[in-house]
This record gives structure tokens, C-alpha cells and sequence, in this order.
């Protein structure tokens, strides 16, 4: 997929509710995020934000949010963290550059997270990328090693996430983000 | 070796543990513990239009990806389609191989079929059978592909080990590796012609292109499995195949244990881990030149397996190529082909198709003003008094 979209065209998509991903310079239309999917993506949040207090330790967004890694990409991560000295990236438009830790929870459409996005978040070089699969409840934890993706760990309901980004405060046991209702 | 594998019902939302030994096995659909339905809603059904990055492996995208920046490659694989050894290779598969079809090996071709239909693919490519010891399957072609699989494979392995076999090479067809696994295959004929023109300057140039195809060859592999197992739906099955090809012996069949295979698996994890797995990998990857070890694709296998990934696959949850092709229109929501550069319906696209959209509708309007005044100077012609002198004008003359 090639297209010729830039920026321009994404920032004048209309607002109508839908979401849209510039890859490629080819524009994506992004699937609403399944119920179950939204609960494991805010319970993550709420304890990623528990550990690391704003103001002064970083900052944990998530979408509707434009990443925009360059002109012709621009993706919208279910969550992204960066530490507070990396909060430059942030302008009026949205991330301006490769934040910290970029955060999917796997829909079906499974190839553009663990293959198309993947790869972009290697290219413009987003040294972590966890894949977050709420329904096999289990992390696939990356971490850029020259240049490219390796799996640091691979954790279920039973483990416990960490990472050595953000001065290792990052401490979440996974079984309460997996926990039935 | 995990012993349970979590995965949550799609219809009600329980959470099922499932035993990781029967997930290998996979005998009939599990039942969610929370609806009782079965657990996986697409296990005795095609996956329809899977887009095979839906269970590509990540070396293999790695890999791909780097020969792809190879300097050369493109060339090569132009000289590959002009000078096609497809015919020739065609015609030798059609000259001593036996064609598989529903009158030729009826039971073969049909599950052929299966694999096909499991894969959710329309079009088949050919299947030939050949002479061969060697337990063996292949895919070739440029622009026709054609399977051969070895009497050597089919003695040795039961019709369901068959089906992974025929599953493997239908996974390469489907994730587009017959050209870059043919130009493998051609390489070592291809780079000795070179060498041997230029006087061993081309060898050079070739060596890192070849290094590059083999080593994506291998990785390609782990995709081929990943095919196969979406083939048969039982990990076991491709498990059992990859320990026969490795070291079955037909004195010894009763004796193979799947168990200790898998023990042998795991424990080779962690010699790999031990010795630093990547190292290791591209050392042995250097020095192998045909498949990757059968126990190390065995245990890429129970990997993937245990990721979840096989199981939400069956449950339907893939990329499908046929809600991609195309997507709303951003301005008027009509459907839009992807990649589209402009919309047919309301113009939508890029900022230079725009602009040249308003250049040439601009030059439109010129031209409709052109046409407006022409009208208009015709009506003035015909109707207003100049024109009435004109035509006397003209009767004098005509007179």
C-alpha cells in the first residue's frame, strides 16, 4: 500500500466520528475497540498512572491521539508513555516523535498491530512496544535491540510487567488488568 | 512447557483454562465452560480470505525485509521472470513427474483440496509426486506455481501428516514466497553462471545476496509451519511430521514418542538460551544450508501456540484481505480502493491532486466560458442587427 496522503490530508480528514491511520501515506480506517479490549486498556492506564504520578514523572496518553512519526505516517496508539523529560514531543497537533513505551491491544485486524505497526514502531525507533492480547491475556513485552524488535519477556495473568524504561518504576501484576468482571 | 493455556470465549467472555496437552492434541472443539458452545467458532470451517500476515513469522518479515535491501536482488529476480526457468522446470515437472488430479491420485489430490479449502484459497497451484527417498515437499515457479512432494514424504507420513505437508507449501503459495524461494533455489546455478562470466567478480557481489536468501529461505519455514498447523488444527500432528522427517524410521514407528520429541524441543531452548540464542541461530543458520533444524522449528511451533495466537486464529480472529481492499471515502463515505488517490465520487484526495483537480477544473471552466462566449457571439450573429447586416452583406455577395 502506497498512497500519496501527507499530514495535510489527515489533519483535514472530517470529524465525524471515525478514526483514521496515515501508513504509508495511504489512510486506514481504524476499527472501534472492542468492550472488552477498552476495560483491559483502562484498568493498564489507571495502574501505569497510579505508578507514575503526573506532574514530573511522565506522561500516559491514549487514543483518539496522533502519533506522528513523520509526514506520511501517522498512527493512533491505544496508549502511549514517555517519560516527562521526553514531554517536548507533545504539541498542539499531538506526539511529535518516538515517545517511550507504545502500547496495542491486539483486535482482530491482528496483522496491523504484531506486523504493519510493528515494523513502524522499529523504523522510527519506539525502543518499547508491548502487545497487549486481552483475550489470551498475555503481554508480548519488545524492546529495540539495534535496530530491531526482540521479545524481553513474554508475560500472562500470573506475571508481573516491568520495565527498565521510566527509572524502573513500572511494577503492574497483570492479573488484576486480566481479571474477569 | 506452560500447562495451561488461558483464552477467553468470544461469544460470552469466560475465561477458559485450557490444558496445553489437549490444546496439542486438539481432539473436537473445546466447549466454553461459561456458554457452553464450542470454544472455536471457525475449527471445522475455511479460514476465508486470511491475509497471511495474520500468522507470519516475525523472522521471516525481518529477513524478507532485508533482502529486500540487497543491492542486486531486483535485478536478479527480473533476470529470474525474463530468462523464466519456469518453462523448463515445468516441463520437467510435466516430462518425469507424475501430475496429481482428481483422476490421477484421487485421494491425494482431494486432500490436497482440504489443505487448499482449510487455507481458504480459490486457486491451487499444480501438485506433482516424485521418485525421491528423501521425505521432501517443494514449491517452485515464476508466475505458474507448482507443488512436488516425494514418494520418500508420502511412505512415510499418514494422511493427516500429508495434510501438513501439502499445508506448508499451500502457505508459502498464499504468503507469496514461491518467487524469492525459487530465486533461492536457482542461486547457486545463477551465481556460479555470473562468477563464471565475469571471471569470479560477480561471485562478490552475489555472496551477500545469497547469504541473504538462504537465510530468509530458512526463516520462511517457520511461516510454512505456522500454515501447516492452521492446516491440520493439531499442533500434535505437525509436531509428529517434524520429528519423522527428522529422524523417523519406519523399523521404529511404534517406538517414536511425540512427548520425548517435545521434551527434546524444549530442552534445545534451552541450550539455545544457554549459548545465547541469537548467536547461535545465525552461526547454524551460516552453516546449514537446506531447512532450519526440524527441532528448532518444533519448538517455533509450540511457541506460537502457546502465544494464543493459533487458537484466536481458529476463533476467527485474523486480518482478513477482503475488508482491506477498500475503505470509506473520508469526505462522502463511499467505498474507495485502497491506496486510491482521489475519490471517483466526490474528489477527494491528495494536495496535489487537488490542486490539479482545481487546475483542471478550472481549464473546465475556461473552456465552458469559451464555449459561453461562442454561443453568445453566435446568438448575437444570428439574431442582433449586425448580424442582419452580415447576412445582407452575404446575400449582395451571393448575388
Amino acid at each position: 500500500m502506497n498512497g500519496t496522503c501527507t499530514y495535510g490530508d489527515y489533519a483535514r480528514l472530517p470529524a465525524d466520528g471515525r478514526r483514521w491511520e496515515l501508513i504509508d501515506g495511504g489512510l486506514l480506517p481504524l476499527e472501534s475497540m472492542r468492550p472488552a479490549d477498552n476495560r483491559v486498556r483502562a484498568r493498564l492506564m489507571c495502574a501505569l498512572a497510579s505508578l507514575l504520578p503526573e506532574p514530573g514523572t511522565a506522561v500516559i496518553l491514549q487514543a483518539p491521539l496522533g502519533l506522528i512519526l513523520d509526514a506520511t505516517h501517522v498512527v493512533q496508539p491505544d496508549l502511549v508513555i514517555m517519560a516527562a523529560a521526553h514531554r517536548r514531543l507533545i504539541s498542539e497537533r499531538g506526539i511529535e516523535g518516538p515517545p517511550d513505551i507504545v502500547v496495542e491491544i491486539l483486535s482482530q485486524n491482528r496483522a496491523h498491530d504484531e506486523v504493519l505497526k510493528r515494523g513502524l514502531y522499529e523504523k522510527f525507533g519506539v525502543p518499547e512496544y508491548w502487545i497487549v492480547d486481552a483475550r489470551a491475556r498475555c503481554v508480548d513485552v519488545l524492546e529495540l535491540v539495534e535496530g530491531h524488535y526482540r521479545r524481553r519477556a513474554f508475560l500472562r495473568a500470573e506475571d508481573t510487567l516491568t520495565t527498565p524504561q521510566l527509572d524502573g518504576r513500572v511494577n503492574v501484576p497483570l492479573a488484576p488488568i486480566f481479571a474477569e468482571f | 512447557m506452560i500447562e495451561l493455556l488461558e483464552f477467553t470465549c468470544g461469544r460470552c467472555g469466560a475465561v477458559n483454562r485450557l490444558k496445553f496437552e489437549r490444546v496439542l492434541q486438539m481432539q473436537g472443539n473445546p466447549k466454553c465452560g461459561g456458554c457452553r458452545e464450542p470454544l472455536l467458532r471457525l475449527l471445522a470451517e475455511p479460514l476465508n480470505a486470511i491475509d497471511p500476515a495474520s500468522y507470519t513469522h516475525n523472522l521471516d518479515r525481518e529477513a524478507l525485509e532485508a533482502l529486500g535491501k540487497i543491492p542486486g536482488i531486483k535485478t536478479m529476480l527480473k533476470w529470474l521472470i525474463k530468462n523464466s526457468a519456469e518453462a523448463s522446470t515445468r516441463l520437467m515437472h510435466h516430462a518425469s513427474f507424475i501430475r496429481v488430479s482428481d483422476k490421477q491420485l484421487p485421494s491425494l489430490y482431494k486432500r490436497f483440496q482440504t489443505a487448499g479449502d482449510r487455507l481458504g484459497m480459490k486457486d491451487l497451484p499444480e501438485l506433482f509426486v516424485y521418485q525421491g527417498e528423501q521425505p521432501n515437499a517443494s514449491t517452485f515457479g515464476v508466475e505458474q506455481y507448482h507443488v512436488s512432494i516425494s514418494t520418500g514424504a508420502l511412505d512415510l507420513l499418514d494422511e493427516e501428516e500429508q495434510l501438513a505437508v501439502l499445508g506448508h507449501e499451500l502457505g508459502h503459495v498464499q504468503a507469496n514466497h514461491v518467487l524469492y524461494k525459487t530465486a533461492a533455489r536457482l542461486f547457486s546455478t545463477v551465481a556460479s553462471e555470473i562468477a563464471a562470466a565475469t571471471l569470479g567478480i560477480g561471485r562478490i557481489i552475489m555472496l551477500p545476496l545469497g547469504a541473504a536468501l538462504s537465510r530468509w529461505d530458512r526463516a520462511s519455514e517457520l511461516t510454512g509451519d505456522r500454515a501447516a498447523l492452521l492446516t491440520v488444527r493439531k499442533p500434535e500432528v505437525v509436531l509428529r511430521t517434524l520429528m519423522k522427517v527428522s529422524g523417523g524410521s519406519r523399523t521404529f514407528m511404534p517406538e517414536l514418542s511425540i512427548a520425548a520429541f517435545i521434551e527434546q524441543a524444549e530442552n534445545f531452548e534451552k541450550l539455545r538460551d544457554e549459548t545465547g540464542m541469537s548467536k547461535l541461530l545465525v552461526a547454524y543458520q551460516e552453516v546449514f544450508r537446506s531447512h532450519p533444524f526440524p527441532v528448532y522449528r518444533a519448538r517455533e511451533v509450540l511457541d506460537w501456540v502457546s502465544t494464543g495466537a493459533f487458537l484466536e486464529i481458529l476463533d476467527g480472529e485474523y486480518t482478513r484481505t477482503d475488508v482491506a481492499r477498500t475503505t470509506p471515502c473520508p469526505q462522502c463515505g463511499k467505498p474507495l480502493a485502497l491506496g486510491a488517490i482521489i475519490c471517483p465520487h466526490c474528489t477527494y484526495g491528495s494536495d496535489e491532486d487537488l490542486k490539479q483537480a482545481e487546475k483542471d477544473a478550472e481549464s473546465l471552466g475556461d473552456k465552458l466560458d469559451k464555449g459561453f462566449e461562442d454561443a453568445r457571439g453566435w446568438f448575437k450573429r444570428t439574431f442582433s442587427g449586425d448580424e442582419k447586416k452580415d447576412d445582407g452583406d452575404k446575400d449582395k455577395g451571393a448575388q
